[in-house]
């Protein structure tokens, strides 16, 4: 005959379960047929059982879903605005274009037509005047070697930093499917071509 | 998943099918109506910015339940350093009647509503099992995950609660035999 005060904690999990008649609980079931103060303790526990399987859910009010959604909208409009491109685009590029810059104005001025760097700058003079005016000192500065290592280094290393942040994100996406990648880089492109939204 | 991509139409139809549940965990650790409100609202923004880093470990309810249980809990420190907001329960009666399939004419809906009454009477920690396994009717082990316990302490939450409910349902059949 078991104890009764064991019986307690093995009893609500005995009821819960749909009171299993395996060889576990055979020492329970007996027990529970000869002791009244077991059995109205299981009773109560089977009205304990019943109750809460029909325990209500509370309804919130139907307003709540509207103003989740509102405060999500203006979460994310508030994004857009901040950052119109998510950093897994715009790092990887703009290291990509520093280095290709570098790269430019590094070559020996043997290799480049003299015509064609005098365009470039002009053009950037025009449509910058700091811009094209660092460009021309840059160019006049890359003539020294020591200059010219130490800036490859920094953009190749920034272009290298920006491609492996982004490959890191592309690991990530992957662990979900092609599709969505080609999705969120097809709302990138969106949002490029219609900032405004 | 569609809402992982910004998709907005979609998490609007995720927050339809999931409120409910997230709506009455925050309420069984809060006690109050409008503070569940505003933190289920708190526990969506959260989802929706952590949504693009869910990466399906788990079931997104489970995920989103962990999410709410976090956010409650940060909420529960800051008033209790504050206000004794959560000491004022509402009446689990009051609640429940509202509720449109509440019929409190028979016996049985009264004995009903008084058990749920003293599911509001427990410690928090077995409102949030029971309100996880029995409402949301999630396995033990989708609970255990939800709240970040061990499966053993889940059902022996589940068993305290269990008993400790048989034991109130005997003392008011002891008062109401003592008043025939």
């Amino acid at each position: 005959m078991l104890p009764c005060d064991d019986l307690q904690w093995q009893l609500p999990q005995f009821v819960a379960d749909g009171e299993p008649r395996s060889p576990a609980y055979t020492g329970l079931i007996r027990h529970l047929g000869s002791c009244a103060c077991c059995a109205d303790y299981a009773r109560r526990l089977r009205m304990v059982e019943k109750g809460l399987r029909g325990y209500p859910a509370l309804r919130p009010d139907p307003a709540l879903t509207k103003r989740v959604l509102e405060v999500v909208a203006a979460e994310q409009r508030a994004w857009e605005a901040w950052n119109p491109l998510p950093w897994n685009v715009w790092l990887p590029t703009l290291a990509i274009i520093l280095a290709l810059l570098v790269f430019a104005v590094s070559l020996p001025p043997q290799s480049v037509p003299v015509t064609l760097v005098e365009d470039l700058e002009h053009g950037l003079i025009n449509w910058s005047v700091p811009l094209g005016t660092w460009a021309t000192s840059l160019r006049l500065e890359v003539s020294t070697d020591r200059f010219w290592a130490i800036w490859t280094g920094v953009f190749v290393a920034t272009a290298g930093i920006g491609l492996s942040l982004g490959l890191a994100r592309w690991s990530r996406l992957n662990s979900r499917s092609l599709d969505d990648l080609e999705a969120q880089i097809s709302d990138a492109v969106q949002r490029v071509l219609r900032p405004s939204r | 998943m569609r809402s992982q991509r910004g998709d907005r139409g979609a998490f609007a139809e995720l927050v339809t099918r999931t409120q409910e549940g997230v709506y009455n965990l925050a309420y069984s650790m809060l006690g109050n109506q409008e503070e569940a409100e505003d933190m289920t609202q708190e526990a969506y923004l959260r989802v929706w910015r952590a949504l693009p880093e869910f990466r399906g470990d788990s079931k997104f309810t489970t995920w989103l339940f962990r999410v709410v249980t976090n956010v409650c809990l940060n909420r529960r420190r800051y008033l209790r350093s504050r206000l004794s907001v959560l000491d004022e329960w509402e009446s689990f009666e009051e609640l429940a009647a509202r509720q449109k399939d509440v019929d409190a004419a028979t016996i049985e809906k009264e004995r009903k509503l008084s058990l749920w009454a003293a599911v509001a009477a427990l410690p928090e920690k077995y409102r949030m099992v029971i309100t996880l396994f029995y409402q949301q009717e999630l396995s033990y082990r989708e609970v255990a995950e939800a709240l970040s316990l061990p499966l053993g302490t889940v059902k022996a939450h589940l068993n305290r609660a269990r008993h400790a409910l048989a034991e109130r349902l005997k003392v008011a059949q002891e008062v109401q035999n003592a008043a025939l």
